[in-house]
């Protein structure tokens, strides 16, 4: 019974296409010979035959005017292809860039060549330690005091106690993210304002490309 | 070859130097074009909005972007081609319409073709017309699409997979589901059906 009820299923699969002649020739015959022997099939068969004779049937309305084209078409609405193209290119560097910026932050890659840093804290004490001691020596050997002493003497390096920073970084790191921010936003909320007015406008910016393809 | 398939294959083949010289941007060759094809276009339009008002802009648009774009066509079953830029055309709009939420001011009313306009006969295609037209507004936009495409436009399967960018596969299932969709809702009205 559940081997009929599947056979029962791909037959009226391919009812609508044996109605349009668009099915294969053994593929004519195996319904012909199903809906000869179901009837379930064969009345499945009838009523979508009626429904198509129906819907053939239907008339054309004569359009209310001419759609020729006076003369040169106006200019496309939306943003062209390419512009938009870029305006998404550049939104996608953008969020790349401060992608990479945050993590070059957090992993204080932001040293200066004196060996500067904007943030500093207890957890960065160990590698701003080892870059301002000479080498050869290890951190273990290197207090506390020893360290501020040591950045005191340094020229142009300036560390206050606790995370707090004393002096300003040669890199404006917090400037650079927070531009950068403000930079993808304003980018990625363009591309989507272009996007939306495209499709009010009526005029998909793909729809010329896909359609000629 | 008998004599009308010789007219056909004529017809064919200036239809392809108009494409040709349409292509090449000759605008009296594009309206040649617009003035074969408005008549199919606007009613495919008209089927799938059921607002003559929408209609009417999507079947502009439509051809406004086919001038724009026919230039890249690149061969292959030109009403297929058009027809793929009304049915984005028509997406647009019922995206329109469903942002302005508004109801279409002219009721339209299918009718149906009959060799016999007797006042009852018109009075049967109308009631008849507007039972399809309500069948069709309920059915699914890509199962209405597939269906108008194929029932009301006359496209083979082939044309329809390219005129709405999707496979074999899916344009026979949407036209099969299609219909009975269709069938189903027009069942109650068995005596339209018999």
């Amino acid at each position: 019974m559940f081997r009929k009820k599947n056979e029962c299923d791909k037959i009226k699969e391919m009812l609508s296409p044996y109605i349009d002649g668009e099915l294969a020739v053994s593929d004519v015959c195996k319904v012909e010979g199903h809906v000869a022997e179901c009837e379930a099939c064969r009345a499945e068969l009838d009523s979508l035959s009626e429904t198509v004779g129906l819907l053939r049937q239907v008339g054309m309305v004569e359009p209310p005017r001419s759609f020729t084209i006076a003369g040169p078409v106006p200019a496309r609405r939306s943003m062209p292809l390419p512009a938009y193209a870029a305006l998404r290119a550049a939104s996608a560097f953008a969020t790349l860039l401060l992608a990479f910026v945050f993590i070059a932050d957090a992993s204080g890659a932001f040293g200066g060549a004196d060996g500067t840093v904007l943030n500093w804290s207890d957890q960065d004490r160990g590698s701003l330690c080892s870059s301002v001691t000479e080498p050869g020596i290890n951190e273990s050997d290197v207090s506390s005091a020893d360290y501020l002493s040591a950045n005191e003497s340094a020229e142009g390096v300036g560390i206050g106690t606790g995370s707090s920073v004393e002096k300003s970084s040669t890199w404006p790191v917090l400037q650079l993210e927070i531009g950068l921010s403000v930079a993808a936003v304003a980018l990625a909320g363009a591309s989507v304002f272009f996007r939306r007015r495209s499709r009010m406008a009526g005029v998909r910016v793909e729809i010329d490309d896909e359609a000629s393809r | 070859m008998n004599k009308t398939s010789t007219l056909v294959e004529c017809d064919t083949m200036v239809e392809e130097e108009i494409i040709r010289r349409a292509v090449q941007g000759d605008l009296d060759c594009f309206n040649q074009l617009v003035e074969l094809y408005q008549r199919p276009v606007y009613n495919l339009c008209l089927r799938m909005l059921s607002d003559s008002g929408a209609a009417d802009d999507a079947a502009q648009e439509t051809f406004i972007s086919a001038y724009r774009a026919i230039c890249r066509f690149r061969g292959g079953s030109f009403k297929a081609w058009l027809f793929r830029i009304a049915s984005n055309a028509c997406y647009d709009q019922l995206r329109a319409l469903r942002r302005r939420r508004t109801t279409p001011l002219d009721d339209l009313t299918l009718e149906m073709e009959s060799p016999l306009p007797t006042p009852e006969d018109c009075a049967i295609r109308h009631e008849m017309g507007e039972e399809i037209k309500r069948a069709l507004d309920a059915l699914p936009h890509e199962q209405r699409l597939a269906v108008i495409l194929r029932d009301i436009e006359g496209l083979d399967y082939t044309e329809i997979a390219q005129a709405i960018g999707c496979s074999l596969g899916t344009v026979k299932s949407r036209i099969n589901r299609g219909r009975a969709g269709l069938r189903d809702i027009l069942r109650h009205r068995r005596e339209l059906l018999t």
